[in-house]
């Protein structure tokens, strides 16, 4: 059963208007999307901060402040 | 799997990568469209990048900080495949072709998994051929199509045609299918072209034939015409199993429009071959042409079958409801395709051929016109003067009235055609119903005719047009007159 709620969760998530026939989805289903689109950004995020951060120790060190400037770090 | 499984398929893989879950993990999208599926992964793409945005214009910046190799060295011990991957976009096109150059081929296949296209576009096409070439062979290596999809779509000519290079038939023929980007398959195709008789010898081999459909819906009409012509080269068998590929996974959708695009001989060939006359295919094919609004499509391969299944599709077409055989005519009539109805029509049964005649469409004195001119400059005249034989009585004299726009050679030509056809009283019956200018015309063009005796003899004693001939016989030239007398008087009729 499609759950109006569930599909505006997961608009919101994705920032976008559903297409159709996923906001048909059943709520679990939405529900489960919407896990997933979170665990995905919030995983990239992660990784991304750790590797800008252990980027710098492949850096010369001359380079550092100034790749450490632009990386805002 | 028909072309909407595969393209499903291919869509759910490249989400799950995406959301770096397994694909069993959005096993509740096995029945959605491809293009729903394709839909939101561009949203959940542009919602990593949303959240990526500042952090990847830093990177970006920083890159041009350090020499290409440690910018390399960074990307591939810190950063990975999958972020290298986001941050590419952001990276001056030249100066990641510098970092790339610098990075494992292995990293860098893993890297165009989860590339995303549409902002990498600048640094793809940058590629070096001989790269792309050394990635294309790893990706094949590992049967990585989606992968080459993204990736070959995007890269420029020399890189495109060096990664085909390394690609089999096969691979070519998936990759074409699974192309990211759909309006670049025409320019793929263009460098590939050398390389599609094999393709297509691989779709049939391998029993691909559903990614072949699915190339050949996403291209244009002049690549469709190249490709469906080469399909009809294949030998007899593999151009059949083609056909029943077609029948079973439900792309007539697909495959009509290419007949129609198909040369003439090639055409022929296609509908002569006996997997088209399955009752089961021909029953298929016109629900499709009629569902999908491909009535003019098929009429072109329909009208190239042999007697025994183009009667079949005939019977199917005359069972059809009057208003919609009605509005077929009418579509036949306005693209000028007479042509290829006159067969069909020509091979229905009598009583089939009356219900069709009795159509209102058909007495329109425009529709009849353009009849009458498919017949002329087609020779069609032998199959469609029994037509005359189920015309409504109130229709001939509308009929009649069109006979201005044939030359004196071709009423000759339905004159003569009437000998053998035992159609001479029909026709003649219609003739003298035109008015007087038109009527005297037609009856100078039967006196001309050094054959006219031989015509006239096939004239029938109880045929009504002996009375019509009588009303007229003033006009009547003196030397068709007397051949007229002759035959009246041999056949015992009163005198005249």
């Amino acid at each position: 059963m499609s759950d109006p709620s569930a599909a505006a969760t997961l608009s919101e998530t994705v920032n976008a208007p559903l297409p159709t026939e996923i906001a048909g989805l059943p709520s679990e289903d939405l529900a489960a999307l919407d896990a997933m689109v979170h665990h995905a950004v919030d995983a990239r995020a992660a990784a991304m901060d750790k590797a800008i951060r252990q980027s710098l120790k492949h850096a010369p060190r001359l380079t550092r402040p100034a790749i450490r400037k632009v990386l805002g770090l | 799997m028909n072309v909407a499984d595969l393209e499903r398929a291919a869509e759910i893989t490249k989400l799950a990568r995406l959301l770096t879950v397994d694909e069993e993990g959005l096993h509740f999208l096995r029945e959605m469209s491809p293009s729903a599926i394709r839909e939101f992964r561009y949203q959940v793409t542009d919602r990593l990048f949303e959240g990526d945005g500042d952090k990847l214009h830093r990177i970006g910046m920083a890159a041009k900080l350090v020499p290409a190799p440690i910018a390399a060295k960074a990307a591939a011990y810190a950063f990975g495949p999958l972020l290298c991957a986001a941050v590419a976009g952001s990276v001056d096109p030249g100066r990641a072709v510098s970092i790339a150059n610098n990075l494992p081929v292995k990293f860098l296949a893993e890297a165009t998994m989860v590339i995303d296209p549409r902002r990498t576009k600048a640094v793809l096409s940058e590629v070096p051929p001989a790269l792309g070439a050394k990635v294309a062979a790893y990706l094949l290596s590992i049967d990585e199509h989606i992968t080459m999809g993204r990736f070959v779509g995007v890269v420029g000519d020399e890189a495109t045609r060096a990664a085909a290079a390394e690609a089999g038939d096969a691979d070519l023929l998936r990759v074409s299918f699974l192309l990211e980007d759909r309006s670049e398959v025409d320019r793929v195709i263009g460098l590939i072209a050398d390389r599609l008789p094999g393709v297509l010898r691989a779709a049939d081999d391998d029993n691909l034939w559903g990614y072949a459909f699915g190339m050949l819906d996403s291209i244009n009409d002049e690549n469709k015409a190249l490709i469906g012509n080469l399909s009809v080269d294949l030998e007899p068998d593999a151009l059949g199993r083609m056909i029943d590929a077609a029948h079973e996974t439900q792309a007539w959708q697909v495959l009509l429009p290419v007949t129609r695009l198909m040369d003439r001989e090639r055409l022929a060939t296609f509908s002569t071959n006996p997997a088209v006359h399955q009752p089961e295919v021909l029953a298929e094919i016109l629900e499709v042409a009629l569902a999908q609004g491909l009535w003019l499509d098929l009429l072109p391969m329909a009208a190239r079958l042999p007697d025994e299944p183009r009667a079949h599709l005939a019977s199917l077409v005359a069972a059809i409801d009057a208003d919609r055989l009605a509005e077929l005519i009418r579509e036949s009539d306005e693209a000028g395709q007479w042509e290829s109805m006159l067969p069909i029509a020509t091979t229905m049964t009598t009583e089939d051929q009356a219900r069709l005649t009795a159509l209102p469409v058909l007495a329109d004195a425009d529709v009849l016109a353009g009849v009458l001119w498919a017949i002329a400059e087609g020779e069609l005249w032998p199959a469609a003067l029994p037509l005359l034989n189920t015309l409504p009585t109130e229709v001939k004299p509308t009929l009649a009235m069109t006979f201005d726009i044939l030359s004196d050679d071709q009423l000759a030509a339905a004159a003569r055609a009437t000998a053998d056809t035992a159609m001479a009283g029909p026709l003649l019956d219609v003739a003298l119903l035109a008015d007087d200018g038109e009527r005297r015309r037609i009856l100078n063009v039967l006196a001309s005719m050094t054959d006219v005796e031989t015509i006239v003899k096939s004239l029938p004693a109880e045929d009504d047009v002996w009375a019509r001939i009588v009303d007229h016989r003033a006009e009547i030239p003196e030397a068709l007159a007397a051949i007229l007398r002759a035959r009246s008087s041999e056949l015992g009729l009163a005198e005249w």
